[in-house]
């Protein structure tokens, strides 16, 4: 049995307070000043705190397990932060197998530019048009892929690639 | 269970020891469900419970001064609640055997074959050195011990009790058993 409630046994506050008061007589010894009922009332109160730590604990503890699936995969193409500033993705578009990329930028090496597989296969663009910015890659729709092109004394713009 | 903020109990048992009835009596509110879940789980009855409550609590008051680390007092009275339903249990088993009359036992056979005087003797050995024996475990695999083949407690029941789970209660008894079997080997 993985979970079991446990058997737990209480005594009402009357009865231990009986209790406490026969404990005192056969010591010989002055009662209590403060009433029993407030005593557990402040015990209470001093574990509230305790309480609500342990329910934090328990929220942080679900989201922690939770947060896999808070996030959503990115279909499509996006830019590591390890981008080029001369150069951005402009637009995509898959048609006929093929991977359409427009960027706008200048210094691009369109013909340096690489799309390389998961498992390290590296392809180069089928085609490319400098003039409307265009650069063709074929679409890989079994893994996920990294795209590299490289810009003029800059680092390359690194695109990745997450099929549908 | 909540666990206990051991420097305020200490400093409750310090008051308390000197004839501060509040603080005593605040020890007693944070300590006594547990105690009373103890004992009612040992005892297996309401009022036997209470009276080793009871009991408990005097022999804490009384003996408050004794304790020499006051951190400690919740293992004290843990210790404290085992003896007391310790002894309880133990005389409950020997006021249910009957008691009869020496004329009587003249004219009953003996049904038990070993009951000779040595038989006996050799028995109450066995039995003197197993106290010893368990006497020297550590306070949690001597309780589980003794709850679970002196008082035939369930593993969930000693578990709740104790409030442990049941696979310390399993390891304290093989760990325990172990020991002892070394120790009566030897």
């Amino acid at each position: 049995m993985l979970f079991r409630k446990k058997k737990n046994y209480e005594m009402n506050i009357d009865t231990a307070n009986t209790i406490l008061q026969n404990v005192f007589a056969a010591e010989s010894k002055a009662p209590n000043t403060i009433p029993f009922d407030k005593l557990i009332l402040r015990e209470k109160a001093n574990t509230r705190f305790y309480d609500r730590g342990l329910i934090l604990l328990l929220l942080v503890l679900l989201l922690t397990f939770i947060s896999p699936l808070t996030i959503i995969p990115i279909v499509g193409i996006s830019s590591t932060g390890f981008t080029a500033d001369s150069a951005k993705l402009k637009d995509d578009y898959v048609e006929d197998g093929i991977l359409y990329l427009q960027l706008e930028g200048i210094n691009i090496q369109y013909e340096e530019a690489f799309l390389e597989t998961t498992d390290g296969v590296k392809h180069p663009p089928v085609s490319f048009d400098k003039s409307k910015g265009i650069i063709c890659f074929p679409y890989i729709d079994s893994m996920e892929s990294n795209i590299y092109i490289p810009i003029a004394d800059e680092q390359s713009l690194h695109l990745l690639l997450t099929p549908h | 269970m909540k666990e206990l903020n051991i420097q305020y109990i200490a400093g409750l048992v310090l008051r308390a020891r000197q004839n501060d009835s509040d603080a005593f009596a605040e020890l007693y509110a944070l300590t006594y469900s547990k105690v009373y879940n103890y004992a009612r789980h040992y005892l297996r009855d309401d009022f036997l419970a209470q009276d080793a409550m009871q009991e408990v609590y005097i022999l804490a008051l009384k003996n408050l001064s004794k304790l020499n680390d006051p951190t400690l007092f919740i293992a004290w009275l843990n210790r404290i609640s085992f003896n007391v339903c310790f002894d309880m249990s133990k005389k409950l088993k020997n006021s249910d055997a009957p008691t009869l009359e020496p004329e009587f036992l003249d004219n009953v056979e003996d049904e038990y074959p070993d009951s000779n005087p040595e038989e006996l003797y050799r028995k109450k050995e066995e039995h003197r050195h197993l106290m010893e024996a368990l006497e020297q475990l550590p306070f949690q695999e001597h309780q589980v011990i003794v709850m679970r083949y002196f008082n035939n407690m369930k593993l969930e029941d000693i578990a709740d009790a104790c409030d442990i789970s049941r696979s310390s209660v399993k390891r304290y008894l093989a760990h325990g058993q172990e020991t002892l079997r070394k120790k009566l080997k030897g």
